[in-house]
């Protein structure tokens, strides 16, 4: 478990460096391989104010899913839920102090996929970041 | 609180109770009358009013506080639906009543609280609906009546306190009411018996033939979906006083709180975000 944790961890680095000036609010899935299954990053790359998040991502009828660190990195002042239903991964979170994210990329967790080795197969919708004000501020997801 | 108006042929009457973004600009002037000294405010006012919809509910604190809609001509087919919060009552009041002109003991719909249950009446008919309610809880109560020479009805609704499940409220059926019409409504503490405790109400709609639909509950900015921006639109209610102007009490307990955009959450991750 550890070394899975620590390729996603790896994914993300990379990402943070590729991303260090944020231009746009966004949910990034990445892949990060382990040997028992395909390990999604989540993150969410903001440019500080975003206050909460929601997305649903659909997944292949036969694929199992292991949400249990999905919210694992959310922020502490965030409360979130996570769950893979009728073959999606709902999640949803946001600050309950109406504190915004700090800037820049932010992992909020993994899950993994069991017969599925390739992110870019899954499909996202329903994204919905917001502001302090309940203010829509992108709607934009990124899968790499 | 919503206001809604119906003009097509379809329309029985206008919705109460006037929204407005400023404290205290809340009005009662949609109604054709108003008896006593309801209140029509919100949530952040001096003397603080419940809101279901909106940002705008009435208050009635004593027998005969109430409002009359006169707009109803002579109807043998209305439908209506209000919000009503339970409070801490105590004490057996008609909080709402459908009229004939002559009112009297002429009730084609009577809806009683006496502190624990709401009980439905129709006129023509011995036989009662009632049911239990929880106090300090929002209800979309739902009514159709029909009038009929034997064949007449009323169809009751009654769902609540954060559940999407009715409450078992059967039709009363088989109604000798067929000269029975419907030619004014009041909303309020219309009669009976009030001995401590207010009363609520919110989002009224009647109509002649189709039936008015629950209103989207935890959809704080009534975009018709349930999402993250209801939550924060709740969660702002409750730490700025920014009122939410769609239905932010998402567990209908009477007050936007943090749970309440827990409560949204809870609606994205069971149903996706499809209103409950």
């Amino acid at each position: 478990m550890k070394r899975f944790i620590g390729a996603a961890f790896v994914a993300t680095a990379a990402l943070l460096s590729a991303n260090s000036a944020v231009a746009q609010d966004q949910v990034l899935l990445s892949s990060a391989g382990s040997k028992s299954g395909s390990a999604i990053s989540i993150d969410l790359m903001t440019s500080g104010s975003a206050v909460g998040f929601n997305f649903i991502i659909n997944v292949p009828a036969d694929v199992e899913v292991d949400t249990s660190a999905c919210l694992k990195y959310l922020p502490k002042s965030f409360t979130g839920r996570c769950a893979f239903k009728d073959s999606e991964v709902r999640v949803i979170a946001f600050s309950e102090q109406n504190v915004a994210m700090k800037a820049g990329a932010n992992q909020i967790g993994l899950i993994r996929l069991f017969g599925l080795n390739d992110a870019k197969a899954l499909q996202v919708r329903n994204v919905e970041i917001v502001n302090s004000e309940a203010k829509s501020i992108s709607d934009k997801a990124l899968i790499q | 609180m919503n206001s809604k108006k119906f003009l097509m042929g379809a329309a029985v009457s206008a919705a109460l109770l006037l929204a407005a973004p400023m404290a205290s600009a809340c009005a009662l002037t949609a109604w054709s009358t108003a008896n006593g000294t309801p209140i029509a405010g919100q949530p952040n006012d001096a003397t603080p009013v419940a809101r279901y919809s909106g940002v705008c509910g009435m208050q009635a604190d004593a027998i005969g506080d109430f409002v009359v809609d006169e707009t109803p001509a002579g109807e043998q087919s209305f439908n209506a639906q209000f919000y009503y919060y339970t409070g801490d009552r105590a004490g057996n009041a008609d909080v709402y009543q459908a009229r004939s002109a002559s009112g009297g003991t002429n009730l084609p719909i009577r809806v009683q609280h006496d502190g624990t249950n709401l009980i439905f009446s129709t006129n023509g008919s011995a036989t009662t609906r009632t049911v239990a309610v929880t106090d300090n809880r929002w209800y979309a109560i739902s009514l159709q009546w029909l009038a009929g020479a034997g064949t007449g009805s009323l169809t009751i609704s009654v769902i609540g306190a954060g559940s999407d499940t009715p409450l078992n409220t059967p039709a009363i059926t088989g109604v000798s009411n067929g000269s029975d019409t419907i030619e004014e409504a009041r909303l309020g503490l219309v009669a009976g018996t009030n001995t401590s405790g207010v009363a609520t109400f919110d989002a009224y709609d009647s109509r002649r033939t189709t039936v008015p639909a629950r209103l989207c509950r935890c959809d704080s900015n009534n975009s018709g979906s349930i999402s993250v921006a209801d939550a924060v639109q709740a969660l702002n209610e409750f730490i700025n006083g920014t009122l939410a102007t769609g239905q932010p009490d998402c567990n209908e307990g009477g007050t936007v709180t943090v749970a309440d955009g827990v409560g949204a959450l809870n609606i994205f991750i069971n149903n996706g975000g499809v209103c409950p």
